[in-house]
């Protein structure tokens, strides 16, 4: 299991619909609206996955129409919370490569 | 069902700190800057200080209200640029928890219960002790044991009072126990302590050699840098050696899972497939580089290579059952990089062989020329806030003097008894007692009394049962200046006394990039808590101290008579002023004048100003006599105790990123302690399934020292045969596991390595 933060920029106008792309998302978990200096709009995001696939969840993310740019902030592997997942009867993609 | 609870909590505690560092990593919307907008009590102030945990040393700004501290945030003008881990962003409840020490305590009788006592009357029962001991049995049966956490000012205060006050060399600290091994081969190879890069040079690597070292956990500011990099250049490479597959491995191009102690021949094979490939350097080893042989004798390139011969990578992925083709693509790529940064911590230094290790890390650099250019460097990182600054810099370890002095050197001790105003002879000629040595001499009533300051050795000493009892010697006079009642040295205390902790008084730590920053006085401590430095001038007077030695006020005086000890020294920061440090978030030395910016990067012509401008080679090694490091042959050994037949497993010691050493700082603060409560043993899967231990079940593991229960961990993090315990917790004393061999140079404790047995509890 893996848990991630991710920062994402995203289009002013596009925010609703990104927005509503990362709820309907079973691995994103958490989800910010940020507007500051370095990000003028855009969301941060705690995902969490199967740790194999994190890579291509981020790839998948940072292709997403609207999405600006993407930077990985934090990322924790974890065994012991896939089988807690698993026995908590959350989605499991089975045991990491 | 203790292990779902806890899983439970610290996925929740996981999920939190990720969306608390996305937050902190868009720096004007960081968590404490959030909380701070929300608060309507919102902050009188906010004071320039150091993050208490660490050696990477972050940068912070405290907030406060009403003189009490109610916020924290990444200080944007410190090397973190506003970044903070969560125990640093968690520091707040620290400072302003009910559990500390408030006032002197003593224990009249041993065995019998600490009771209050006032300031006074416990300075002239520590003084009298002193004064007694010394009398009767000579300076030699007293002694200072200090910290990487105590302030430079207090540790620089404290070696002058020992060495230069009672004339003795026994005085240590807790660095020997971490950082001892990097010392020795900063010195031997390059002939002066201290990383000669810095932390910019994270930001310019292509690649990444770390090995023995859990970044992601142990340093987890420096660790998002890292990632940082690679996410910004794809190119970038990461190679991590580690027997776990930590968080750090899981960023790794290659992930190197040796088997343990076989670090050293694996970084001899790196070196031989570098020259049999011609990866290496001959321009930069030939002007800047002699060889030593096994026997410490000038050798040439030619025998360095014959002597890498025993470490061809066939034979070499053999001894560290690993795949051979591992070997080859981290040397080439090691050496074909634009710019290498090796990283390395405990999993080198707490070894038998630490300071070899640390010397063969340097000889990749200095045989690829990945070394004094941005980028390309060798970094070893720090485990404590003012491990560097404090102990190392100032020479309080037991063979050291201030600014690299050496106590064995007759020259070196003329020139302190000369800046210290001391008549001819005053400081020892004799090289005092290193940790291990200075606790059994405890235990032998050779040492009578000792002062441990801002440590907590009867948690952290390997072969803990010994020095327990070594500790509990009816002549010992044990004083403890401790911030926190549950430190488990306190129950071996004869007298405690209260210090005023982190920024309830203003002070200097130096962090693992020869960075100094100065944390502010932001709020008063509670109760009777003192500055440590005031306690020891006091305590220095009654003891019958030259006056005029500890002529000081507060800690802003000793800094100021530190600063010119270090005039004209090759750690020369006499350029740092108090005002300076206040005005700057920190400056990394050597910096001679109060115009001088700081050094990024040491023995470099045009940026290091000790090197003379019109040297003929841009690099100057010149910590040596001729200029020139060394490249050191250093045969590859086994750990102190391998695995045998009746206890057949490697057992190692490790962090967890929720806690910091013995968790007296972070057992204060319920969200960490919820997310790791309790000591547990890593297994990896193979081992449970021979040994039918299942995921949380209790199980003893065993060593020839101590047999200790914890809950199992069934993962794939060890490799097979190796298992793993956190240090953290005070109920679960698992250094009574390790054994107490040293390395015979730094004396620094094999911490990561014994052997043990495990069986169903």
């Amino acid at each position: 299991m893996a848990i991630a933060s991710v920062i994402l920029k995203v289009t002013q106008a596009k925010l609703d619909a990104v927005e509503a792309t990362l709820t309907n998302m079973r691995e994103c978990v958490e989800l910010q609206r940020l507007h500051s200096v370095n990000v003028e709009s855009g969301f941060a995001v705690v995902l969490e996955c199967q740790g194999a696939k994190l890579a291509h969840l981020l790839e998948h993310l940072e292709q997403l129409p609207d999405v600006e740019e993407l930077n990985l902030i934090f990322a924790n592997y974890e065994d012991d919370l896939e089988a807690e997942a698993s026995k908590a009867g959350t989605k499991s993609e089975g045991k990491r490569l | 069902m203790l292990y779902k609870v806890m899983d439970r909590s610290r996925r929740d505690f996981l999920r939190s700190m990720a969306m608390s560092a996305a937050l902190a990593a868009v720096s004007d919307l960081s968590l404490p800057a959030m909380a701070h907008a929300a608060d309507p009590d919102k902050p009188d102030k906010w004071v320039k200080g150091v993050c208490r945990y660490c050696g990477t040393g972050c940068g912070v700004l405290i907030g406060v209200k009403n003189g009490r501290a109610v916020a924290i945030q990444g200080d944007p003008n410190n090397h973190n640029a506003g970044l903070l881990c969560l125990k640093g962003s968690l520091l707040i409840p620290v400072l302003n928890c009910k559990e500390r020490v408030t006032q002197p305590l003593v224990r009249r009788q041993k065995g019998g219960p600490l009771t209050p006592i006032s300031w006074d009357e416990a300075l002239d029962l520590m003084a009298s002790k002193f004064k007694d001991s010394i009398a009767k049995y000579g300076p030699d049966s007293v002694a200072w044991y200090g910290s990487g956490q105590c302030l430079t000012e207090e540790s620089y205060l404290a070696n002058k009072i020992f060495k230069g006050g009672f004339g003795t060399n026994n005085v240590d600290g807790n660095p020997r126990l971490c950082m001892a091994s990097a010392v020795g081969g900063y010195t031997t190879t390059f002939g002066k302590d201290e990383p000669m890069g810095s932390y910019e040079d994270i930001d310019k690597a292509t690649c990444f050699f770390i090995i023995g070292s859990n970044t992601s956990e142990a340093h987890p500011v420096l660790f998002r840098r890292v990632a940082r990099r690679k996410q910004v250049e794809p190119g970038v490479k990461i190679i991590v050696a580690d027997p776990r597959r930590t968080n750090t491995s899981r960023i790794a191009d290659i992930h190197i899972a040796f088997r343990p102690g076989t670090d050293l021949a694996l970084m001899h094979s790196m070196a031989w497939v570098i020259i049999h490939e011609e990866l290496d350097n001959p321009r930069f080893w030939n002007r800047h580089v002699n060889f030593i042989n096994p026997e410490g004798q000038p050798a040439t390139f030619e025998d360095y290579k014959a002597f890498l011969e025993q470490y061809r990578p066939e034979k070499v992925a053999e001894i560290c059952q690993i795949p051979v083709q591992q070997i080859y693509d981290a040397g080439r790529i090691f050496a074909e990089s634009a710019a290498t940064m090796s990283l390395w911590c405990m999993g080198i230094n707490q070894r038998v062989q630490g300071v070899f290790a640390n010397n063969l890390i340097h000889n990749l650099h200095l045989l690829t020329g990945q070394i004094c250019r941005p980028g390309a460097t060798s970094f070893s990182l720090t485990g404590q806030p003012n491990a560097c600054g404090g102990v190392r810099d100032t020479g309080s370890l037991a063979h050291l003097l201030p600014a690299g002095r050496q106590v064995a050197n007759p020259k070196h001790r003329a020139e302190m008894e000369q800046l210290w105003g001391l008549p001819q002879g005053r400081i020892s000629p004799k090289v005092g007692p290193h940790t291990v040595a200075l606790f059994e001499a405890l235990g032998r009533s050779e040492i009578r009394c000792v002062i441990i300051c801002e440590t907590n050795p009867a948690h952290t000493l390997p072969n803990l049962n010994k020095f327990h009892k070594a500790m509990s010697n009816p002549d010992a006079f044990i004083v403890s200046i401790e911030a926190f009642p549950d430190a488990v040295t306190l129950q071996f205390a004869d007298l405690v006394l209260a210090p005023a902790f982190w920024c309830e008084r203003d002070g200097v730590y130096g962090c693992g990039e020869r960075r100094y920053s100065l944390t502010e006085k932001a709020v008063d401590g509670p109760g009777q808590v003192r500055p440590t430095v005031n306690t020891l001038v006091e305590f220095a007077k009654r003891a019958g101290v030259d006056p005029k030695l500890v002529n000081f006020k507060n800690a802003e005086d000793v800094w100021n008579e530190w600063r010119m000890v270090s005039k004209g020294t090759t750690y020369d920061f006499s350029g740092m002023t108090r005002e300076r440090l206040r005005k700057e978030s920190g400056i990394l030395w050597p910096c001679p004048s109060e115009d001088h910016p700081g050094t990024p990067m040491r023995f470099v012509r045009g940026v290091d100003p000790l090197v003379p401008a019109n040297h003929p080679t841009r690099v100057f090694f010149y910590g040596k006599p001729d200029g020139r490091a060394c490249i050191f042959m250093r045969p590859a050994k086994g750990a102190a105790e391998e695995p045998d037949q009746d206890y057949p497993l490697y057992l190692t010691s490790m962090r967890v990123i929720d806690h910091w050493h013995t968790a007296t700082m972070t057992g204060k603060v319920p969200e960490l302690l919820k997310a790791n409560p309790a000591a547990f043993v890593e297994i990896n899967s193979a081992d449970a399934a021979k040994y039918n231990i299942k995921h949380g079940e209790m199980v003893i593991v065993e060593t020839r020292r101590d047999a200790i229960a914890l809950p199992a961990r069934v993962s794939d993090i060890c490799r097979p045969g190796l298992i793993a315990v956190p240090f953290f917790d005070a109920k679960k004393l698992v250094n009574k596991l390790f054994l107490d061999a040293t390395d015979p140079g730094s004396r620094e404790p094999e911490y990561k390595i014994c052997a043990a047995r495990l069986r169903k509890a």
